[in-house]
């Protein structure tokens, strides 16, 4: 660092740089049991910020629990999950500082209201509801009205019924959705539900990104095209990615850092390409060699 | 400030005028003859003429004859300058002025009779008026453009003027038909308060209950129980009494049911219905057991006394105004943010979770406002009958509550209504055939869900309609109107 630099500023990249190094997501020593199966045997993991961050592993090996654990859908029964929210720089100058929460008893509910969102590996929109009330839903934690707000109809309710609406719209914009937005969401095809279920998700204002199997189902193109919209969100919406994925091309890629997980356990971690030549990855993918 | 001393100034003026000619009243028959005083009545004419003082400068100052400084009125005009509230004080002036030649009636004659129709006529005149001003879309009213608009802005005007018409039919009804009909149709009005609660549950949030008459008997059983015992507390405070305790018990089934779904829940809840009628059946002390209690007052009107038979009428235009009440209201909490949130509980409850919406919370909002309305319904019915007796909250109501609800559409406010007139008002009319009228009436049933499963009525919903110019080829009407919007 410049030793020039005047003590404030020096204090602010001292933060930024702090906030730089802390991780987003940071999961602890978890186990989760179900019955006489062990899931997740001390499963170590982190979402360095602004990162997009990948969990590989064969059908079978824990993945999707482990995001049920971070997501707060299971309670992991040993172990921890914390999710660091960052400072936020308010338009009137204050900043308001980032927190760590321990999610261990925190309600999937209030994790999302935290600031992190996900998507399913089976597509889970509202079918019965149009596109854009899909994206609504999302809205539902960053506003406030009521029961009396709902009967009585007071401006600032319908102002932000609107406010709704519009950041709704601009989100299915943003995906290439708009022209859909009274349609279904059963009726769209598949790329759109997947598509779709990013945009609710978005619309919650996450900084943690969660996404399970994005790219399932979907062809080379459609792939191809998935792989730069996560890019592209990254930057836009400023967030940090955890990302499951099978299709090995997105995700060596699109990943600044790999997890390879089999039978419950983290087995090997690190940069796309290390872990690409780690051995105990090739076994675990392609079995072991009889000679 | 001003205006309101120099207002001040002459009601007292006309306090003072008037004071012997209204306010003293020599007694005559009184030995020695005594001077009454009414003083009273000075003092409403002091506020009546406080009142009109204010009105009288503001037509001055519309005339030109004064401005809005001298008249200390700016604070009024810059009120009315706000579009809502200049057509909310024109659309309640329109209801008054329709209200009038029906108050005259109602106390000149203490009943309605024949003549009263015209009253009534424009009084829906008025409201048609009145409601359309309020809207926003009397002849004065601009249109207002935004980004959003939605399909339910453009309400054409004669839909309006029907419904008002239609209303109007409803509240003159009880002038041609029996008082028999007239408990009829108020028992179907009930229900269909009744109907749209349970559609808050059963339809837009998803969770099926059968013993939803235990919450309508908890209503019921308020006004009976604490009148029969406080007979000096009436109707009125009662009316919000029962819906709370009916709020409460949507609550206390709510809890332990938050984790069940579909087939259980529905079990649970037929549990429920059935502990609260045996309840009711043999806590004898209390309940007075299968004799019920009878004897419950018709609802009073501002402390004058009703005739019994026009106390059934005002009990009729009583149910009249719960039903309009429980359409708009559960119509609005569809169309709301919460209204969307038990949808999408209904639709995926994992999903909505993961959302960011409290499940928990969301699922009792629903059992509480749900059971709301049938807590107000069941006070509303205690007073109809005068009397209640757990027979009318057995497990077979519960079931006809719910086959008014699947019968006029899942989540349709219009179809619940039909369906509860339907279901109402088929079987007494199938009297005419005496023995077969049940059989007749399940025929109708199983004709409906055969040919008609989804019910009488596609639910519909506010569906917002977004005016982007990006969305239209350029050329095409929507397009313009787009353009138009782009350009404010």
């Amino acid at each position: 660092m410049d030793i020039q630099t005047t003590a404030s500023s020096a204090v602010a990249s001292e933060t930024a740089k702090s906030q730089q190094a802390t991780a987003v997501l940071e999961v602890k020593n978890v186990s989760m049991r179900f019955g006489g199966l062990m899931a997740l045997t001390d499963v170590n993991l982190e979402v360095a910020r602004g990162s997009i961050t990948a969990l590989i592993g064969p059908n079978g090996a824990g993945k999707t629990t482990l995001f049920n654990c971070v997501t707060c859908i299971y309670t992991p029964t040993q172990g921890s999950v914390y999710l660091n929210s960052p400072s936020i720089h308010k338009r009137d100058g204050r900043v308001i500082p980032g927190a760590s929460h321990n999610l261990t008893k925190v309600k999937p509910y209030e994790a999302t209201a935290l600031g992190m969102a996900r998507t399913f590996q089976n597509i889970r929109l509202f079918p019965g509801m149009t596109v854009l009330e899909n994206v609504m839903i999302g809205r539902h934690c960053r506003t406030s009205a009521g029961i009396l707000g709902a009967l009585l109809r007071p401006r600032g309710v319908k102002r932000e019924e609107e406010a709704i609406v519009q950041r709704s719209y601009q989100l299915l914009k943003y995906m290439g959705l708009h022209e859909l937005y009274r349609e279904e969401a059963r009726n769209l095809a598949y790329g759109q539900q997947r598509r779709l279920e990013i945009a609710r998700a978005l619309a919650t204002d996450p900084y943690l990104l969660l996404l399970d199997e994005p790219a399932a189902g979907m062809n080379p193109h459609e792939t191809l095209a998935l792989r730069d919209l996560v890019m592209q969100i990254r930057e836009e919406f400023n967030l940090s990615i955890l990302l499951i994925e099978h299709d090995m091309n997105m995700v060596m890629s699109v990943s600044d850092k790999v997890y390879v997980m089999e039978y419950g356990r983290v087995i090997s971690s690190g940069a796309p390409a290390e872990v690409s030549r780690d051995p105990r990855v090739i076994k675990a993918y392609l079995g072991e060699e009889d000679a | 400030m001003r205006g309101v001393i120099r207002s001040l100034k002459v009601s007292i003026w006309f306090m003072l005028l008037t004071f012997p000619l209204l306010c003293m009243r020599v007694d005559t028959l009184a030995d020695p003859p005594a001077v009454q005083w009414r003083l009273m009545n000075a003092v409403w004419i002091g506020l009546a003429i406080f009142v009109l003082s204010f009105a009288w400068r503001g037509m001055m100052v519309r005339k030109g004859d004064m401005t809005p400084e001298e008249a200390d009125m700016v604070w009024a005009f810059k009120l009315l300058e706000r579009d809502s509230i200049r057509n909310w004080a024109v659309g309640l002036l329109y209801c008054a002025l329709g209200c009038v030649p029906l108050l005259v009636q109602f106390y000149e004659k203490g009943k309605l009779d024949g003549a009263g129709f015209a009253a009534w006529i424009i009084l829906a005149l008025g409201l048609v008026a009145g409601v359309t001003s309020i809207r926003g879309k009397g002849p004065e009213a601009k249109r207002k453009l935004a980004f959003v608009t939605s399909n339910f802005t453009d309400r054409p005007q004669w839909k309006m003027i029907a419904a008002c018409l239609l209303l109007a039919v409803l509240f003159a009804l009880p002038i041609g038909i029996s008082g028999y009909q007239t408990k009829v149709l108020t028992q179907a009005l009930i229900w269909v308060a009744l109907g749209l609660g349970l559609n808050i549950i059963v339809g837009q949030a998803g969770l099926l209950v059968l013993g939803y008459m235990a919450f309508y008997a908890v209503g019921a059983y308020t006004y009976g129980i604490i009148n029969h015992n406080l007979p000096m507390i009436g109707f009125w405070p009662l009316l919000p009494l029962g819906g709370l305790l009916a709020v409460v018990a949507g609550l206390a089934l709510g809890f332990p049911v938050l984790r069940l779904r579909g087939d259980y829940l529905a079990i649970v809840t037929l549990g429920f219905g059935e502990i609260v009628n045996q309840v009711l059946l043999n806590l004898k002390d209390v309940t007075g057991g299968s004799d019920g209690i009878a004897g419950i007052p018709k609802p009073g009107l501002f402390g004058f006394d009703i005739a019994p038979q026009a106390g059934a009428v005002y009990v009729y235009y009583l149910a009249i105004l719960l039903a309009l009440v429980s359409i708009v209201a559960v119509g609005r909490l569809r169309d709301s943010r919460l209204g969307r949130s038990w949808m999408a509980m209904r639709e995926d409850e994992v999903a909505c979770e993961t959302m960011g919406i409290d499940k928990t919370r969301v699922k009792l909002t629903a059992f509480a406002l749900g059971a709301c309305w049938a807590g107000l319904g069941g006070v509303l019915f205690a007073a109809k009958e005068s009397f209640v007796n757990p027979m009318a909250f057995s497990f077979m109501e519960s079931i006809t509550i719910l086959c008014v609800v699947v019968l006029g559409g899942l989540g349709s406010i219009w179809g619940v209504v039909l369906g509860a007139v339907i279901i109402v008002a088929l079987p007494e009319y199938l009297r005419a055939f005496a023995q077969y009228r049940m059989l007749l009436f399940g025929a109708c049933l199983v004709l409906m869900m055969v040919f008609k499963p989804q019910g009488l009525v596609k639910p519909r919903r506010k569906n917002w309609v977004i005016l982007d110019a990006d969305l239209y080829p350029a050329g095409g009407k929507k397009a313009e109107e787009a353009e138009a919007v782009e350009g404010k």
